[in-house]
């Protein structure tokens, strides 16, 4: 299994597995969450994973990634789709789940809990910061 | 006291139905099944298809001479699938109460698209769109629910003449970025406005002059949901007698769609010019719609106001004739009762045409099904 990249945040983190990119600023990663960005620079297509409904990521995911409730979010995507703007939207997983898709998917790019991270995966930088840094955006 | 439907006049007012018709409607019928069958059958073959489905049932009263009563909206269905890990196909399909004096509903294929993409910068298309002129017509479909007020504005309604609506052909989009910055933009060549103005040719151009459009926009990505656009379309209309008339329209919109507040206007100007030294004239359509999601435990509730206008003057070659002139005000309350379900009170005072203002209520209740979620990612593979 190869070692990926991740983005690590407070309690959620963002595991970003773009093999060729380590850091990212935020307002691009909000672009590959909201699925306006959907190829990756070598034109791997981007798979989006997100923490369940109801787990400890979600929230974080939806206030800083999305900056939506969750009922937007829900109707933003209804919306995506049927603008026929992406086919689908993001999948779900828990860490471990993220994490294996991640590491075996080219172009996979999720969020989970710092606290999940481990040597499978690298933390992504995001707008210069790594989790436990001061001003470290994913928190 | 009148009652009418959500969107006045909607496919064909005037309809005595053909065998070709008959015909359509059977094909339209037998897609608009598939698509309501297919959720599960669909998802167990191939992980990467979405249906979505929207309707709505409205109650209307108003001043305006329109049929009374409660009415059924319109049904419709979205298939959207994966094909390849590039290539995509999405459709509409649409179900819509023909009149109240002839029962019974009328099928429509709205949208029907083959889609490529060879990365984010370029996707080639073909198919029959809705016109990408603008933002309404494209952003909200045929989707009720996903739109804050009851019905689309007049100069963007289904059915309508003022803009040509639906657009039968090829497509290139894409988008660049960086950070939260994206530019999108678009061109399409394709058949324009067929005999009925109202539609697009289906079956083949009225004229060898070949319809084309072209849009650009920009998503700042902070404030987010913000986006900035213009547009422009050309095309040869034939009349039913007299010389063709070329027809060139520019737009621009400002989209802000973040709830807190949701700000949405669009302003088109087109003219018209007939051929052979024929009258020319310039018509000019545009709305203002404003709402705010309130806020804490109101949240559900989101008030809402639009203003609208369209001027065609009587010099128009391919308008003038369609007493198409229209201004309206209106006002409204949605309640999101349910994630998927909003009822909609919303009062219209409008002219159109002529010196007389209508008063209109209107109520109605339309829903998403099936309540969209995430796959899950560990249920199937992930397309490399």
């Amino acid at each position: 299994m190869s070692v990926r990249t991740i983005l690590a945040a407070g309690v959620v983190t963002a595991l970003a597995l773009f093999p060729s990119a380590a850091m990212h600023a935020l307002g691009d990663l909000r672009r590959m969450f909201l699925g306006d960005r959907q190829y990756t620079s070598d034109r791997a297509r981007i798979t989006l994973i997100v923490p369940s409904p109801g787990s400890s990521g979600r929230s974080t995911a939806l206030r800083v990634v999305y900056r939506m409730r969750e009922v937007e979010y829900r109707q933003y995507w209804v919306a995506k789709i049927f603008r026929a703007e992406v086919i689908s939207g993001p999948r779900i997983a828990t860490a471990e789940e993220a994490k294996r898709q991640v590491a075996t998917t080219r172009g996979a790019i999720a969020l989970i809990p710092v606290s999940a991270v481990d040597r499978t995966v690298k933390v992504v930088v995001v707008n210069g910061r790594r989790p436990g840094q001061t001003g470290y955006d994913l928190r | 006291m009148l009652l009418a439907p959500s969107t006045p006049m909607l496919w064909r007012p005037d309809a005595q139905l053909s065998l070709e018709d008959e015909m359509r409607s059977l094909l339209g019928a037998g897609v608009l099944a598939l698509l309501l069958a297919a959720p599960a059958a669909a998802q167990e073959r191939h992980p990467n298809a979405q249906i979505i489905g929207f309707t709505d049932f409205n109650f209307l009263t108003t001043e305006r001479p329109l049929p009374d009563g409660f009415r059924s909206g319109q049904f419709a269905g979205h298939l959207s699938a994966e094909l390849t890990p590039r290539l995509g196909v999405f459709a509409e399909v649409t179900a819509t109460p023909i009149t109240p004096v002839q029962t019974g509903f009328n099928i429509e294929i709205e949208r029907s698209i083959l889609r490529y993409d060879f990365s984010d910068y370029l996707k080639l298309s073909a198919g029959r769109y809705h016109t990408p002129v603008g933002y309404w017509n494209t952003a909200f479909h045929h989707g009720q629910w996903l739109q804050t007020s009851v019905n689309r504005p007049e100069m963007v309604k289904f059915g309508g003449q003022f803009l040509p609506v639906h657009f039968v052909g090829l497509l290139a989009e894409g988008s660049v970025g960086s950070g939260g910055l994206s530019v999108r933009y678009h061109a399409g060549i394709g058949n324009g406005r067929g005999t009925n103005i109202a539609r697009g040719g289906d079956a083949g151009d009225v004229n060898p002059q070949r319809a084309w459009v072209a849009g650009l926009s920009v998503s700042p990505g902070t404030p987010r949901q913000l986006q900035i656009g213009a547009s422009a379309y050309g095309d040869r209309a034939n009349l039913a007698v007299g010389n063709p008339v070329d027809e060139r329209l520019v737009g621009a919109f400002f989209a802000w769609t973040a709830e807190r507040p949701e700000i949405i206007a669009e302003y088109a100007s087109v003219r018209h010019t007939q051929t052979g030294g024929g009258p020319r004239a310039t018509s000019k359509a545009g709305y203002v719609q404003l709402a705010y999601r309130l806020p804490g435990g109101a949240s559900a509730w989101k008030p809402y106001a639009r203003y609208e206008q369209v001027e065609v003057p009587a010099a128009d070659p391919l308008l003038g004739t369609l007493g198409l002139n229209y201004r309206a005000v209106l006002a409204g309350l949605r309640f999101d009762f349910a994630p998927v379900a909003a009822l909609k009170a919303e009062y219209r005072r409008e002219k159109p045409g002529g010196p007389r203002w209508f008063d209109t209520i209107i109520l109605q209740v339309s829903f998403t099904f099936p309540r969209w979620q995430e796959e899950h990612a560990s249920s199937e593979g992930v397309t490399p």
